[in-house]
């Protein structure tokens, strides 16, 4: 048989406890991990500079400024 | 002791199971539990819509010890207390927070704060979303409109202490249709 009072009462009292910091870090907390959470297993790793250069100095690419300067639909059909 | 059959519903799987499986989906309306339905009917119905995975849904019988259940459907009592209980919850952590909770906050803090460790269970109702079964013929209006009056509760168990859980077997295989 539960007791309906003092489950009341219990809640009352930790109610009573929080502070607008204490509820405020719990769910940050709770957000912060759903958020984690949401992104799947395993570990972040920092991206090597060598892999960023390689990229940006990788000669086939072209940076779009304007779009009547991509030279032809290749370019489009490569991104497909 | 008090005990009731409930039906709970899975995905059809290589190998029948033993136990209930927990839902831990955020958007669980009661939190991480094992869920169970009152009537078989709601239990197919479940299977049908949602557990199409192999396209074979099982539902499982199992008998359940209802004690210190909390029971927001046939209990005023228990309901109020409920509904209460909720809305103080929310209420204390918007005021502090200036944040309103999402449900699976609010039963976190409820489970992690140990508030409620004496409540094995809560029962709680909706409206069965299948108009197929109803006997008696929508309400029409005038402009054609037609509205489905579902006079019957769509039940569930949750259940957070697994003791209470006595039995469970397999009731039933079934095709998705």
């Amino acid at each position: 048989m539960l007791d309906l009072v003092n489950l009341e009462i219990k809640l009352d009292l930790a109610l009573a406890n929080e502070t607008s910091e204490s509820l405020t870090a719990w769910l940050h907390e709770k957000r912060l991990n759903a958020f984690f959470q949401s992104l799947g297993e395993g570990i972040f790793t920092p991206i090597p500079d060598l892999y960023i250069e390689s990229v940006l100095s990788y000669r086939n690419v072209v940076f779009e400024t304007k779009f009547n300067e991509v030279p032809c639909s290749q370019h489009y059909q490569l991104a497909s | 002791m008090r005990k009731i059959i409930y039906y709970h519903t899975q995905e059809s799987r290589k190998s029948i199971l033993n136990n209930p499986i927990k839902c831990v989906r955020d958007d669980a309306w009661l939190g991480e539990a094992f869920y169970f339905w009152l009537d078989l009917e709601d239990a197919d119905d479940w299977g049908i819509k949602s557990k199409r995975g192999s396209n074979y849904y099982e539902v499982y019988q199992s008998e359940i010890k209802i004690e210190n259940i909390l029971d927001t459907v046939f209990n005023e009592e228990h309901y109020f207390f409920w509904f209460k209980q909720i809305e103080k919850v929310a209420r204390a952590i918007m005021s502090k927070t200036k944040m309103k909770p999402s449900l699976k906050e609010l039963n976190d803090y409820l489970k992690e704060r140990g508030l409620w460790n004496e409540i094995h269970g809560i029962k709680f109702q909706d409206l069965p979303a299948n108009s197929e079964r109803l006997l008696i013929r929508p309400i029409e209006y005038k402009a054609g409109k037609i509205r489905y009056f579902q006079y019957r509760k769509r039940i569930q168990l949750a259940v957070y202490n697994a003791e209470i859980i006595l039995t469970f077997k397999l009731l039933k295989r079934k095709k998705c249709i």
